[in-house]
């Protein structure tokens, strides 16, 4: 069993929304609520003077990480999309299919979408076969689309893998998985600053009603 | 006994199991009302042990065959229903008689802890009533009552209820007198590795037992309201630990307690059947 921490990254999705001040102000909130953790993606990037340590572009900009849209694997019935950092992702990385582009070694972290409609057991079958064939890629499910019993599943037997898009109200569902697979929680984002522990909830035993006597057994207090 | 939690021993699944065997119930609930008021149980309504009759009436016979009456087939019938006093053992042995007369359906007639209630309070040998639930076409027993067999735990959570080794002798008198055994399994959020053990050491007289059912705890409506429902991860582990001590026995779900998802994943562990609630007839 792996103790490694679980990641709790959160991430505002920016990529529909053209950066004005209101969506500025927007990440800026974000970043507040997360105690200065949390990723951005853009689609377009930051003005001047602006600056997030973690964040990608939808469009290939150099020295920017790069999000490639999602696209289907062929092949397998999941989705994925692609990070790729810095200068490596030049205009014809578009063109390239996701096999190989993972196989660069800019490649940051490759996450996975499952496909509507797909059985749990095609998912878990694809995401296995898939880090089977690239073990050394930092593999990432993208929680909304596989949910909650295909994700725990996949991470008790692939411990390597990590969840993206966990949003704020499931944190707990996070917290209680991770607590069955005895592994702690880090909030932190790419940027690189040093992640922060999640403690886990506190616990309160079941509500015992106290007007709940079984001392003896119930008789109608009419009959009395 | 420790409290270590039962962990599932995380494996990948390389092979498909065989196809998983979907049973269509008809549920028939005969009453909500039950004096025994178990923590876990949603049929706790109050009940009163005697006095005027304060209760609405258990489900009806009128109502039992206007649902055969239309029609849909059925795997298997469930009855069940809380503990009352004002129907007496005869009524819920025509109830079964209906039933089993109107369907091909294999008939799942109340629990050990229904069947020791009526003994008690009819003052009737539990042998001759097992054979009667027979005559009127009762297949097996259910499982009720057979949630989790430790009794310090049901010391805790139902004080009313019978003894672990009440529970077992009555199923084995079910057995000898032709029905078949069920058992099940609850499974609630922390369960440890050694009520499992200790659990499924206490069916070891059910030689015969086909067949466990394994429940996850569902809280809403009972006494439990902000208890947790088990992690599929912790229902896994029950899976693999009865595989590891009853590896004949076939292990099934309600497909309505978990979701499409866990259902699929819980067959890959070795689940071969999912009861579907087709139809729910009773208050």
């Amino acid at each position: 069993m792996t103790h490694q921490p679980l990641s709790w990254i959160p991430v505002l999705d920016l990529r529909q929304e053209s950066l004005t001040s209101f969506a500025l102000r927007e990440a800026a909130v974000f970043y507040r609520a997360h105690q200065g953790r949390g990723h951005l993606l853009l689609g377009e990037p930051l003005p001047p003077g602006i600056s997030y340590a973690s964040w990608s572009c939808a469009r290939p900009l150099p020295g920017q990480t790069w999000h490639s849209p999602v696209r289907s694997w062929a092949g397998l019935p999941v989705a994925a999309s692609l990070e790729i950092a810095g200068d490596h992702a030049p205009e014809p990385a578009r063109d390239c299919d996701l096999p190989s582009l993972l196989t660069q070694d800019a490649a940051c972290r490759l996450t996975l979408y499952r496909i509507p409609g797909t059985e749990a057991d095609a998912v878990i079958q694809a995401v296995s076969q898939i880090r089977e064939d690239h073990p050394r890629a930092a593999l990432w499910l993208d929680l909304p689309s596989m949910g909650w019993d295909a994700a725990a599943y996949l991470l008790a037997v692939i411990p390597a893998l990590q969840l993206m898009n966990v949003p704020d109200r499931e944190l707990s569902h996070l917290l209680d998985l991770a607590e069955i697979l005895e592994r702690p929680v880090q909030l932190h984002d790419f940027g690189g600053a040093a992640p922060l522990p999640v403690l886990p909830l506190p616990e309160y035993p079941p509500q015992m009603d106290n007007s709940w006597d079984m001392s003896s057994p119930p008789v109608y207090p009419g009959y009395l | 006994m420790t409290n270590a939690p039962l962990r599932y021993r995380a494996a990948l699944l390389q092979t498909r199991p065989r196809p998983l065997e979907h049973l269509k119930v008809l549920r028939v609930n005969t009453t909500r009302n039950c004096w025994m008021q178990c923590r876990f149980c949603d049929f706790s309504r109050y009940a009163p042990l005697s006095g005027p009759r304060p209760v609405p009436p258990a489900v009806g016979r009128a109502a039992l065959k206007s649902e055969l009456g239309r029609g849909n087939r059925y795997d298997l019938i469930k009855i069940r229903g809380g503990l009352t006093f004002w129907e007496p053992w005869s009524y819920f042995l025509q109830l079964v008689r209906v039933l089993a007369e109107g369907s091909s359906a294999a008939v799942q007639a109340f629990s050990a802890v229904e069947l020791m209630h009526f003994h008690r309070v009819e003052k009737k040998p539990l042998r001759e009533m097992l054979e009667e639930l027979r005559w009127a076409g009762a297949t097996s027993l259910g499982p009720g009552g057979g949630e989790l067999l430790v009794d310090s735990l049901r010391e805790e959570l139902a004080v009313h209820r019978i003894r672990s080794q009440e529970w077992v002798t009555v199923q084995r008198l079910a057995m000898e007198a032709g029905l078949q055994s069920r058992a099940m399994m609850m499974v609630f959020r922390g369960i440890t590795r050694d009520l499992v053990q200790e659990h499924l050491l206490a069916l070891g007289p059910l030689r015969d037992l086909s067949v466990i059912e394994i429940k996850p705890l569902r809280p809403q409506g009972t006494h439990m309201e902000n208890a947790q429902p088990p992690h599929l991860l912790e229902m896994l582990a029950v899976v693999q630990a009865i595989q590891d001590l009853w590896p004949q026995v076939q292990i099934a779900v309600s497909a309505d307690s978990v979701s499409p998802d866990a259902l699929s994943i819980l067959h890959q562990h070795g689940v071969s059947m999912a009861y579907f609630n087709a139809e729910e007839i009773g208050p």
